[in-house]
Formats: C-alpha cells, structure tokens, sequence
C-alpha cells in the first residue's frame, strides 16, 4: 500500500511523489508537437491575450534578466527578448526536453537570438544562483510542480530584491453559472477535441483535472507570502478561470 | 476578493491588441515612417480619457507600436483631455497650435508628440500595395483611383456643404451672426468696459475731492 505521507495529487489519482514528475513529463511529451494548437484550439485564442497582460504587469525593460519558467514554446520569452533588448537576457527554462526543444525552435525561426537562453531546469531547484532575475514569470507550469511550496522558495531565492513574480494559472471562476460552465466544457469538451486533434484524451483530462486540484486565488496567495513575498495580490481574469498573481522580493 | 483589480480585462487586452496589429499592419505599408519610428524605440505615450474614462499607453518598440492596457512605470509624455477634447485635437488645422487650441493637457516630454505629430504628417501608406496583394496590380489600382475620386468628391462636397450652412444660418435666416460682426460686437463690448473703468475712476476722483 502507498504510504498517503509521500503521495501528491496527478489530476484526480493520487501517486508517490517520485513518479508525479515523470507521469507529468510523459504528458507534455506527447502534447508537445500541437501544444500552440492546442492551446488556442482549447481557449479560442484568449491565452494570448493573458500572456500579454502578463507582460504589460511584469514591468520589465531593457537591460533586465528574465527567466521563464516552463516557458514552454516560447511565447512569453520572444515578447520579453524584444523587451529587454540586447544590454538585457532572457532564460526560458522548462523541465521537459520536448517542450524546451519546441521553444527553441519557435524562438530562434521569430529571430530571438543573442539575448535568449535556454536552460532545462525543475522549478523546485534553479541551477541559478541568489539575487540574479529582475522578473520570473512562469505560465500554466506551477499546477505541474509536484512540490509548489518548495519551487516558490526556489523563485524567491534567485530573484533579486525588488524583483517580482508572476504566476498566471488557471484558477476558481467567482460565478457559479461559469464555473458550470467551465467544469462541463473542461471535462467533456476538452478531452473530446484532444482526442480529436492528437489522438491523446488522457492528457487533457489530466489538463482539466489538474486545473480543479491547483490552490485557489486565494490559497496561491498565502502559499506567496508563505514563501517570503511580498506586496502579494493577484489579477482574475476571464471571470476568474485564469489568474495572476505578482509577489515582489523584500 | 482582495484582487488588485478585476473584471474587463481580457476584452480590453483583446481590443487593444486588434487595434494595435491593424496600426502596425498600416504602418508596414509605408517603410519610411516605419523608419522615423525608430527614434523614438524605447519611447512610452499615455493616453488618458477622462470622460469616457479609458487610458492606454503606447510603447514604441522595433519600429512598431504596442498598445498597453497597464504599464508599470512612468510614462515618457502623458495626454489627458475628454474625447472631445483629443477628436478636436485631431480635426484642428494648424498642427503647430493644435494643443494650445484644443483642451487636451499635456505633461512630461513634448518633444515626443512632437516627433509624432511630424511622423503623422509624413504619412503615407501605399493602401493599393495592400490590395493588390489580394486582388492583383491592375484592379487594385481602378479601386485606388475610384477611391481617390470619391475622397476629392467627399471632400469638395463636405467644404460646399459647410458653405451653404454658414451662409444659410448667417444671411437668410440670421441665426448666427458672422465671425466679423462677432469679432466686431466684442471689440465694442472691450471698449465699452474700458470707457465704463475709466469713467468710475473718474467718479470716484470726484467723490474723494468732495468728501475732502
């Protein structure tokens, strides 16, 4: 029998903590050719515009060092390498080879080059050192981590002072109408047109099942300031299916 | 909820980056102003409505513009006026007085509205390079020129219309009087309250002799 002291959650299922990474790394494995596609399929486009607002609140500018976390392909990286310009740099870090591979390859076909590294890393330990970004975002990744608490230490560690975070990830819609819904389209739609576009239902509904395990607003927030944050405080989106959240380094 | 804002968000982003792409898409069609754009790299504009209130910042990057609803830090220049006051703006023709002419404020670098006062007066997008991509050289150029005579068209019978309004308002129905007799009513009204100061001056000369 599993010992319930070293299991975490895997969508609904319940696995020990060593597999969680390797169960999630099997997922993006096989999402990682039509995850752009997907992504805009699933949303109708609209994460885009999150990640824009993600980069209108990031406050960064030229000069600055950036890093990325489960940047995935790429989208945030390339708005931030014209950012930041070429006194500044930009890290897209992802735990998953086919996912940073996949980045790479968007980034450097859009012409992101000079500014730009790629480094594959697992947010709950940053091979980087203390005090070096001025901003680290990481979108739809933290849901992903198995230990969250520990990757948010591991954030505020190589952040320099003053620097902030931002987490955009999907969260609780506040009306209970949209919530409905949202569960009906997340667990029947979206399945159905994963199994559609890349043959694979299973990862996309660990994809909805994922988003109703990840903490709240709320909780998110105080597992922020748990870490060491502060000026903690997040942004709804969409209702509340999407949210933001900023913490800055004291 | 204890967010630090919410609500709009998503359809404002959406609204500003539809606009922002049909601006750039314009000003690719015209490489030199795609060009002056340069100077101003790095440049950030903050748009202020206050009624409706709205507000947008304009950052010039890589001889493009993006269209920000947030933007955290200070802005290079900030224009703040109604939207009738930024349309007025706009319409007004003598560009080198536009802003003292119309209500919108302007705070922090004017040079900046300056460059890009001068950057829309060069405008010039090659709108039938656009079409004919799609629908080939000689049928872009007949709507190019189809369009061309209907804007002088519009523009002449715009001008007439105006004309004959003025004329009717001023002499037929003698609504309105003309800029010369209301220039002229203002100069008598001036006069007359300078005649009026000066005669109370004079009263009062004459009261203070008595009462001595």
């Amino acid at each position: 029998m599993t010992d319930p002291q070293n299991t975490t959650h895997f969508g609904y299922q319940q696995v020990p903590v060593a597999e969680k990474q390797h169960k999630v790394a099997e997922v993006f494995h096989s999402v990682a050719a039509r995850y752009d596609l997907m992504n805009d399929l699933l949303s109708g486009g609209v994460h885009r515009l999150w990640k824009r607002f993600t980069i209108e609140v990031s406050g960064v500018r030229a000069g600055h060092k950036v890093l990325d976390i489960a940047g995935g392909t790429g989208d945030l990286a390339f708005k931030f390498s014209r950012l930041v310009g070429a006194d500044g740099q930009v890290i897209l870090a992802d735990i998953n080879a086919s996912m940073l591979n996949v980045g790479r390859d968007r980034l450097i076909d859009r012409g992101a080059v000079g500014n730009v590294q790629f480094a594959q890393a697992n947010a709950e330990c940053l091979p980087f050192p203390d005090n070096t970004f001025d901003c680290i975002t990481i979108a739809f990744g933290l849901r992903n981590v198995t230990d969250k608490d520990k990757a948010l230490r591991s954030m505020l560690r190589v952040l320099k002072p003053g620097g902030r975070l931002l987490v955009l990830e999907f969260s609780k819609p506040g009306n209970p109408l949209l919530a409905k819904a949202y569960d009906t389209y997340s667990f029947r739609a979206m399945p159905l047109i994963g199994k559609l576009v890349t043959n694979d239902a299973d990862s996309y509904r660990y994809l909805a099942e994922s988003i109703r395990m990840h903490p709240d607003q709320e909780t998110l927030k105080t597992m922020m300031q748990d870490a060491g944050f502060a000026e903690c405080d997040f942004y709804n989106m969409t209702g509340g299916v999407v949210a933001l959240h900023r913490g800055v380094k004291p | 909820m204890s967010a630090w804002r919410s609500g709009g968000t998503t359809l404002k982003v959406g609204v500003l980056l539809a606009l922002e792409r049909a601006v750039n898409a314009s000003i690719a069609l015209d490489p030199a102003t795609q060009k002056s754009l340069q100077a101003l790299d790095g440049k950030v504009l903050h748009i202020v409505c206050t009624l409706p209130s709205h507000s947008v910042f304009v950052l010039f990057v890589d001889q493009h513009i993006e269209l920000w609803s947030l933007f955290e830090g200070a802005a290079d220049t900030t224009l703040s006026g109604s939207a009738s006051a930024f349309f007025s703006l706009w319409r007004v023709r003598h560009k080198a007085t536009a802003l003292a002419e119309s209500h919108v404020v302007l705070t922090g670098d004017s040079l900046l509205l300056q460059q890009l006062q001068n950057i829309a007066a060069h405008l010039d997008i090659d709108w039938e390079a656009l079409l004919a991509e799609r629908t080939g050289d000689v049928v872009a150029h007949q709507l190019g020129r189809a369009a061309r005579q209907a804007g002088v068209w519009f523009t002449g019978a715009r001008r007439e219309a105006e004309r004959l309004a003025r004329e009717f308002l001023q002499f037929e129905s003698a609504t309105v009087p003309s800029r010369h007799e209301v220039a002229s009513f203002c100069r008598d009204v001036d006069d007359l309250q300078l005649r009026m100061d000066r005669l109370q001056a004079s009263i009062a000369v004459l009261q203070q002799q008595r009462g001595d």
